[in-house]
């Protein structure tokens, strides 16, 4: 047997193993600190970069990232409920996950005598329990070179001639549901019409992608002409070289909202505050714009017209903004999505 | 030409070379890939590429995220790794050598974490330290000692398998020469049994290591605030981007993997390993 390694010397590589691992270990958070439970990525790095970095740090507090995704997350405010001090202070969530953990008990409801910035936040953003940070909305978007004539409903996914072109998004089942049944005379509030509508799609040929970036690759290689999308992903798959353009649906413009909430059992509150009160400054509003595409939830941030042009969308448009239906989503989305998975996807 | 005595055996051993050949394309060709895609310069992964860069791997530098998260995963996976081990040794001593009631019910819970999904033990073990933090008020929620005790779970079912299949090999008569001799028990063990099993124990933790380096769902729920494990920081990335940078982070974890085997080999030939 090939053995050079004698016992003592096994032994003395466990320990200094072990002692690699053990010191790992970090003590317990220290104060003047806000745990921040976040998306990672570039999300977290313009965090980083544009609120704790240059906002945060010169008040003495050190923002520590929980990164994961909002699922998880999610489990651990309604699982830390009971805790005298939760493991996380703010939490990045959609608008639905949101509402979900402020009807479960598990948010504080904000005081927003703390939150100097408020008053600039878009009213129809306003919640009692979050700070909106970032939002956009959907969207059609098309390949230019396939399809000539510019979508303007998202009826224009059904035509014939795009048969076979059209994808739809295995993650993007509530969303794909809400604009086929806004077509079909549903509404915000009752998807059941996008049902019977996603099957004549589906007969057509749809193709269903897992996630947003198989979608970016399917456009990208021309298998997909058509499809729906927010518009920041739009415009960052476009900066990305993939060529798509952008059409508003006349249906309306439904948003998507990221928000950050605060845990009822938040260890550091007033870092918390200070922390949701500088994701409405301006400048880290006016980067997320530029980086990423999406609009500022706040009144007093100027774009340069060429970013405005790309992100924003027209004072008509934006007049028929809609909101989901939250209510309506919390008492569906789990039917909703076993329509998708046994009858749509079956 | 396939060597064989007559049409039959030369069509059987050329079927035989075939499957070999191509299980080893099958497993060699998703890394032959990961290499080449990490060096394709469009920004979105197309065939045929647009052309070659290396500035995916020069943008890794920037990345923190991952150096970070590859320092995390190498810390908890080495952990785990140790320590499952110090528990599955003795644990698969104990159930090759002796006989006692409820053997066989040790031996499927040992292995249990293996059936059970992964997501299922990461919430269930979240919950635990929840309780436990209500209970005790000590914080053992989000620790990375917690984190690396959960890896050790998922470690064991891999090391008891391959330590007890080993000691199975073994022949009794060696241990009982051993003992017959005047050797105590213990000292069966380390100078008989152990260095018998050797090339077990070592792939029993390379098996370990990988599992607990790889784990994604576990380490979601369980990681302390403020670190970040690869597959994690992966994941995280690719939200946003769908650039070949990924591609670049598994060919550094591959060459990183590739060298940690070659080392190994140099204590313990991997061919009596695997």
């Amino acid at each position: 047997m090939s053995m050079t390694m004698n016992r003592r010397q096994f032994g003395i590589g466990l320990g200094a193993a072990t002692g690699l691992g053990l010191s790992g270990i970090r003590p317990a958070s220290a104060a003047g600190q806000v745990i921040v439970g976040t998306w990672g990525g570039d999300y977290q790095n313009l965090l980083d970069q544009n609120i704790a970095q240059p906002i945060l740090k010169p008040m003495g507090i050190e923002v520590v990232y929980d990164t994961g995704n909002d699922v998880p997350r999610k489990t651990k405010l309604l699982a830390e409920r009971r805790l005298p001090r939760g493991s996380i202070d703010i939490a990045a969530l959609t608008a639905s996950g949101a509402y979900e953990m402020y009807k479960a008990g598990a948010l504080q409801e904000l005081d927003t005598k703390k939150l100097a910035n408020i008053g600039h936040m878009l009213p129809k953003l306003k919640t009692p329990y979050s700070v909106p940070h970032i939002y956009t909305g959907r969207v059609i978007l098309y390949n230019p070179d396939k399809i000539k004539t510019k979508p303007t409903s998202y009826a224009d996914l059904w035509k014939p001639e795009y048969a076979g072109k059209v994808g739809v998004i295995d993650i993007q089942y509530q969303t794909t549901i809400e604009s086929a049944a806004l077509v079909n005379g549903g509404s915000m509030s009752d998807y059941e019409p996008g049902k019977a509508k996603l099957l004549e799609l589906k007969k057509q040929g749809v193709k269903i992608y897992p996630t947003n970036e198989a979608m970016a690759q399917a456009l990208k290689n021309e298998e997909v002409w058509i499809c729906i999308m927010w518009k920041a992903r739009g415009v960052m798959w476009q900066n990305a070289g993939i060529p798509v353009e952008i059409a508003d649906p006349k249906e309306g413009i439904v948003l998507y909202i990221s928000e950050m909430v605060m845990a009822k059992n938040a260890k550091n509150k007033d870092n918390a505050y200070a922390y949701l009160n500088a994701l409405m400054d301006t400048v880290p509003q006016f980067q997320f714009a530029r980086a990423m595409g999406y609009n500022p939830t706040v009144d007093n941030v100027t774009l340069p017209k060429e970013i405005s042009e790309r992100i924003n969308f027209p004072a008509d448009v934006q007049a028929k903004f809609m909101l989901q239906d939250q209510e309506y989503l919390a008492k569906n989305d789990a039917q909703l999505r076993e329509w998708w998975d046994k009858v749509f996807k079956a | 030409m396939v060597r064989g005595r007559n049409a039959g055996e030369r069509a059987g051993r050329a079927v035989y070379n075939l499957a070999v050949a191509g299980g080893f394309v099958f497993m060699v060709l998703p890394i032959l890939l990961v290499l080449w895609l990490s060096l394709f310069s469009n920004e979105i992964l197309t065939f045929p590429p647009d052309g070659y860069s290396l500035r995916w791997y020069q943008g890794l530098l920037g990345q923190q995220q991952f150096i970070a998260g590859f320092l995390t995963s190498l810390q908890v996976a080495v952990l785990a790794t140790v320590l499952g081990l110090l528990v599955s040794v003795p644990a698969s001593l104990a159930l090759t050598r002796l006989e006692f009631r409820g053997r066989q019910a040790i031996l499927q819970l040992l292995l249990a974490p293996l059936v059970v999904p992964a997501i299922v033990i990461g919430t269930s073990l979240y919950v635990l330290f929840v309780e436990i933090e209500i209970a005790t008020d000590l914080p053992a929620v989000g620790s990375v000692v917690g984190l690396s005790l959960a890896h050790v779970l998922i470690t064991i079912p891999w090391c008891v398998r391959l330590v007890t299949a080993n000691l199975i090999g073994v022949n009794p008569a060696i241990e009982e020469a051993a003992a017959s001799l005047g050797a105590r028990p213990a000292t069966v063990v380390f100078k008989v049994t152990l260095p018998l099993i050797w090339p077990g124990i070592v792939a029993a933790g390379l098996f370990g290591f990988v599992t607990s380096f790889g784990n994604l769902e576990i380490s979601l729920f369980l990681i302390a605030p403020g670190q970040t494990t690869l597959p994690i920081a992966i994941l995280q990335y690719l939200a946003w981007k769908i650039d070949p940078t990924i591609a670049a982070v598994s060919a550094m974890q591959i060459l990183v993997i590739a060298a940690g085997l070659l080392i190994t080999d140099r204590f313990v030939s991997l061919s009596r390993v695997v």
